[in-house]
């Protein structure tokens, strides 16, 4: 069929100009096996002579524009989803950033990039906002994290894999928290964190610092939730009332963890990223309702007069609980220096093995004579020795 | 309750003297093998889904800690220490479970329909129904079997062909020296990408 029509094509200049999408077509025909509709000719079943006597609005009718349609109708639908899945990312985080300004704005001066805008957008998935100017806080970063629903390939294709293969996780929509304290508000290093049950396993997984911690079970919490700490001290004197009373059974379907930690996220891999720098994480999922986002409100506020309290040493926890702490960094610290030694040994070694090769290769370069010159004066060497060590025994 | 090992091994016997009595030549009985085949398929399929739906139900929020052995074939040095929920320990293995369903579906499908062996289709039929009932999560949920003994979570790894060779057990430790031990070892914040 297509070197039938390319014959066609070549008596006639113009039609050679749609060659291309010619192909194209006659492989659709090919595959649908339909021919265009009955009774109709198709473009090519006309004669140049009949060609040429139409105008040229009556040739564009015989065309056959199906798969222009096809692929017009696909662009427009994806990019009309595009544009859905996108709104639907930016309503979340609006009201997202919006609904917690109450806790925000009274407690910073700054809540948002800039005086006029609340957050950035740097893709479809990706948002970020900021808060500064409060007292014993430096910082607060932050960032959201979403599923790529403006992609609905990548969307569908992720979560169909997840339901499958247990290697592939799907996005979580996710905002996380870092708050750094001012450099003034100095106060001990220490690990501990409020856990939500749900998907606990996994928050350790890709924590460094929640995995160095003990997983306890407590009466104070919510059912849902957990401790995970460096100490039974850490845990009970971070647990304020005014933390208690905002936390509830419910918050853990959209709490992922309330984090105090001096270790990175991370695994460090050098000794250098061991160095303490005290932050506060705070990751959350989106909640669904007012409720849930006042409540979330009320919880932020907590952690904030909570660092307060850190820092004008209302809170101080005992020596005891702080010595463990260090000797948990020092262990990991030492694990690393180990590692880094054997790396170095190694290097060392491999180091030699090149130098003796060279050697070799040095001695085998050379003329036979000198060869066995050289073979006799080590042999002469040993003899020395094994004399020497004779004549220490004897 | 009979072994299931020998139970399987009995099932397979007569399944295979059926089988030598069927003439899977003939179109008709090969249709009933499929629909046999899919169907069991189908209610082993649902028969897990039924004990998802009582495990969210339950939710069972209890705390559950153990350390999984290092998998010195996925590239694994060091243990993994495990802090999870009942309910959430559940719904993996529930989840495993419809997973290999699906795939020996899929192996199946490639058996019977690209080879054309219609013997292992027939085979096949009744035993995953069969190991469906017998697996650890549908006794605990469906029959309501209390979870100890056999049933204590987590459950041990099925005795498979790399035990032998393997050496030591692969199986998951509950004692409290070992879980404190890995639990704090600092063995997590693998990148996220």
């Amino acid at each position: 069929m297509i070197i039938v029509s390319s014959t066609k094509i070549s008596i006639s200049k113009d039609i050679s100009n749609n060659m291309g999408s010619n192909i194209i077509q006659q492989a659709l025909l090919l595959i649908s096996k339909t021919p265009s509709k009955e009774g109709a000719k198709g473009y090519y079943q006309y004669t140049l002579e009949e060609l040429k006597s139409f105008t040229l609005w009556e040739r564009i009718k015989i065309n056959d524009w199906r798969l222009e349609f096809i692929t017009l109708t696909f662009t427009i639908a994806f990019v009309f989803l595009f544009k859905l899945g996108d709104w639907y990312n930016v309503r979340l985080v609006s009201t997202y950033v919006k609904s917690l300004s109450e806790s925000f704005s009274k407690n910073f001066f700054l809540y948002g990039v800039s005086q006029d805008q609340l957050y950035i957008k740097d893709s479809s998935v990706n948002f970020s906002s900021y808060a500064s100017g409060r007292s014993n806080i430096a910082k607060v970063n932050i960032s959201f994290k979403l599923q790529p629903r403006h992609n609905v390939f990548i969307w569908v294709m992720e979560n169909l894999f997840a339901m499958f293969s247990e290697t592939v996780e799907p996005t979580e929509d996710r905002v996380d928290f870092a708050i750094t304290p001012s450099y003034e508000g100095d106060y001990d290093n220490f690990i501990s964190a409020i856990v939500s049950k749900l998907g606990m396993n996994s928050y350790r997984r890709y924590n460094y610092f929640l995995s160095l911690t003990k997983t306890t079970d407590s009466d104070k919490l919510p059912e849902s939730f957990v401790f995970m700490s460096e100490g039974h001290e850490f845990q009970e004197k971070t647990y304020t009332d005014k933390l208690a009373n905002a936390l509830n059974n419910e918050a853990s379907s959209y709490i992922r963890y309330i984090a105090f930690t001096d270790q990175p996220i991370e695994r460090p891999e050098k000794v250098r990223e061991c160095e303490p720098h005290r932050r506060i994480f705070i990751s959350t999922h989106f909640p669904s309702n007012k409720d849930q986002y006042e409540s979330l409100n009320n919880i932020l506020d907590a952690i904030f007069s909570l660092v307060d309290d850190l820092s004008s040493k209302k809170i101080t926890f005992k020596p005891e609980a702080l010595k463990k702490v260090v000797k948990t960094r020092e262990n990991e610290i030492s694990k690393l220096t180990k590692a880094e030694e054997e790396l170095k040994q190694e290097k060392i070694a491999e180091e030699k093995a090149k130098l003796k090769k060279q050697e070799r290769d040095r001695i085998r370069s050379l003329s036979k004579a000198e060869q066995l010159k050289l073979e006799k004066k080590e042999l002469e060497k040993k003899q020395r020795k094994t004399q020497r060590k004779q004549k220490m025994r004897a | 309750m009979m072994n299931p090992v020998v139970t399987n091994l009995v099932l397979m016997l007569v399944m295979m003297q059926v089988s030598r009595r069927l003439d899977m030549e003939n179109p008709d009985v090969l249709l009933y093998i499929r629909i046999g085949y899919l169907a069991c398929q189908a209610v082993a399929v649902a028969i897990y889904l039924i004990t998802r739906l009582k495990i969210t139900q339950k939710n069972d929020l209890t705390t559950l800690k153990y350390v999984e052995p290092a998998n010195p074939l996925s590239g694994e040095a060091e243990a993994k220490p495990v802090v999870t929920t009942v309910k959430e320990y559940d719904l993996k293995q529930v989840n495993q479970q419809i997973r290999s369903v699906f795939t020996s579906l899929a192996m199946m499908g490639f058996m019977h329909l690209y080879m054309k062996y219609s013997n292992p289709l027939f085979m096949q039929s009744i035993s995953s129904v069969k190991s469906a009932l017998e697996s650890n999560i549908v006794k605990i949920h469906l029959f309501g079997t209390p979870a100890s003994g056999d049933l204590k979570r987590p459950f041990k790894a099925a005795p498979g062909l790399l035990a032998g060779f393997g050496g030591g057990s692969q199986d998951a430790k509950t004692d409290k020296q070992s879980v404190e031990n890995a639990e704090v070892s600092g063995v997590g914040g693998i990148k996220e990408d």
